[in-house]
């Protein structure tokens, strides 16, 4: 046996893998993507009549659809727009020492807090009867409860754009302090500061395009993770507009076995909207790589 | 050490370990009444009762143990021979871009368009359906984060090992093995903590019947029970902290 059929050509080992893949990974997407099709349209499913676009076209007239994608747009576009702006200011304030210092543990910490977690810290936080009313009443800021804004279960998202914000922060930190650190910023910044460019100039022309750049894959990633996410609005959002995977849990979940396909099709919207941010996301890494 | 003494990063320090403090209080608080600011009273009584399984939270607790280290130890052995194979491929670069849509997924839309197959399988609400559904989720997240060991400089391993009359086996375990053991326990960890920390596909798939530490925690907010909310979140977080901790503190450094 040759070093290249031991190693290289090992054809059963290869196969054997990417047939595992297949199974484990493609087949499992492709089928529940397939099954969701063909229960939108009625050709399975409960009450399956046969081919029918009744779902769909109950579903395109409602507008509660519409509502639920433009309000996780909101969202995520809210969230992660204040968690750079924080967290870039972060960087530029602290630079490596966010993940670098013998402190920096401390910034890693609120990557230990699961979504549900959070979402109950900030309940307990943001609530009438929670820590920050407590302590505007201690301090006679607010004289009763009524005084307290609504900052969870509030029509405009800000419990949940807040609990998102407190978790996309650190990690941002982290992240953008590992590219600066790898993309030696530092000493671009310092060449820039010797031919006599101002601090904000340099973090304006050098810095923050640099981390931008370098940080857009994984930016869209995690608007993708927020625009999907479940456990921070189920506890702190409230009945209408839902984010878009409360809304399909609640039409999949439902009683009213009519509402299952309508979920269906939801759930291909949703799918849909993914496969466009990830075909973004892929051009990106390409133009990266490239 | 000037930066840290910084009002910002004074800020950043207590919002980053406030929810640590406030959930520990809360667990030992006996009342917490509008508007005082700390409760009427401390008591040990809740995390005591932890032993004797009160509300199945220990229970709850070895399931979510035994669920995390299964698919954790499983999507990093699999990552780890699948990425293999697919660096090899051909066509890795979709293959690859195959393995972000599982992930970029909701994991509560997933398993709600994977449920009918679990429930023709009779897999619903069991433990191992739980297993089977998180694997699901982590073999794609395992192969992304280990594809990038496979370069040039592993072939050229391989290569060399084999050169020097290794067979597959000696080659596997006395060569790849070790150089990819920092990035291996990195996916092992982050994986542990994908499935440590999932509600959505475990509250679909389980049926409310496999209680992991997640659905506690869910179900006494539910409930209004803050104060055992926050023992329940109290043990879902300190493990992972101080994990962490570990890691930064021994594994990593040891590394670098």
């Amino acid at each position: 046996m040759t070093l290249e059929n031991m190693l290289f050509n090992n054809k059963i080992v290869n196969r054997s893998g990417i047939i595992c893949f297949m199974l484990l990974v493609v087949l499992p997407f492709a089928g529940s993507l397939i099954y969701a099709i063909l229960y939108a349209f009625g050709l399975t499913g409960i009450l399956s009549i046969g081919f029918t676009t009744t779902h769909v076209s109950g579903m395109l007239q409602n507008p509660e659809m519409f509502f639920s994608l433009g309000y996780s747009f909101y969202i995520a576009f809210c969230s992660i727009l204040l968690a750079l702006i924080l967290s870039l200011s972060g960087v530029l304030l602290f630079k490596t020492t966010i993940s670098k210092s013998k402190w920096s543990f401390f910034s890693y910490l609120p990557l230990a807090l699961p979504a549900i977690v959070t979402a109950f810290v900030s309940l307990q936080v943001f609530n009438k009867t929670g820590v920050l009313s407590r302590v505007l009443y201690q301090i006679n800021i607010i004289k009763n409860l009524n005084q307290f804004p609504d900052i969870v279960n509030d029509k405009f998202g800000i419990g949940i754009i807040l609990t998102h914000v407190f978790m996309a922060t650190p990690f941002f930190l982290i992240f953008f302090s590992n590219i600066y650190e790898a993309e030696n910023v530092k000493a671009l910044s310092n060449v820039a500061k010797s031919l006599g460019a101002l601090s904000t100039k340099i973090a304006k022309t050098i810095v923050i395009p640099i981390l931008l750049k370098k940080g857009l894959n994984t930016i869209l990633l995690y608007f993708i993770f927020v625009f999907g996410s479940y456990e921070i609005p189920l506890i702190l959002g409230q009945q209408s507009p839902q984010m878009i995977s409360v809304l399909i849990v609640r039409k999949m979940q439902r009683y009213n076995l009519m509402d299952i396909p309508q979920g269906y099709f939801l759930s291909i919207v949703y799918l849909l909207a993914v496969i466009l941010l990830l075909a973004v996301f892929l051009k990106s890494k390409n133009q990266a790589i490239s | 050490m000037k930066h840290l003494k910084h009002p910002i990063a004074i800020f950043a320090f207590l919002a980053f370990t406030m929810p640590f403090v406030l959930l520990f209080v809360l667990s030992i608080a006996n009342g917490w009444n509008f508007p005082k600011l700390l409760p009427s009273g401390y008591s040990t009584k809740r995390w005591s009762g932890l032993s004797e399984n009160t509300g199945g939270l220990l229970q709850s607790l070895q399931l979510s143990c035994m669920i995390g280290l299964i698919v954790a130890t499983f999507s990093t052995i699999t990552g780890f021979t699948i990425s293999r194979s697919i660096s090899l491929h051909s066509k890795r670069k979709y293959l690859l871009f195959a393995c972000y849509f599982p992930l970029a997924l909701s994991p509560v839309i997933y398993s709600l368009l994977l449920n009918h197959f679990f429930i023709l399988f009779n897999l619903s609400g069991t433990f191992i359906g739980i297993v089977i559904a998180q694997l699901i989720i982590t073999i794609p997240f395992g192969i992304l984060l280990l594809s990038s060991l496979w370069n040039e400089n592993m072939y050229s391993l391989e290569q060399v090992s084999a050169t020097l009359g290794s067979n597959l086996r000696q080659t596997f375990f006395r060569v790849l093995l070790p150089v990819a053991m920092p990035q291996l326990l990195v996916c092992f960890f982050q994986i542990f903590l994908i499935s440590w920390f999932e509600y959505g596909l475990t509250t679909i798939i389980g049926v409310g019947k496999v209680q992991t530490l997640t659905l506690k925690v869910y179900q006494y907010i539910g409930e209004a029970n803050i104060f055992y909310a926050a023992l329940s979140s109290c043990i879902l977080i300190f493990p992972p902290a101080i994990f962490l901790w570990l890691n930064k503190r021994f594994v990593f450094s040891k590394f670098n």
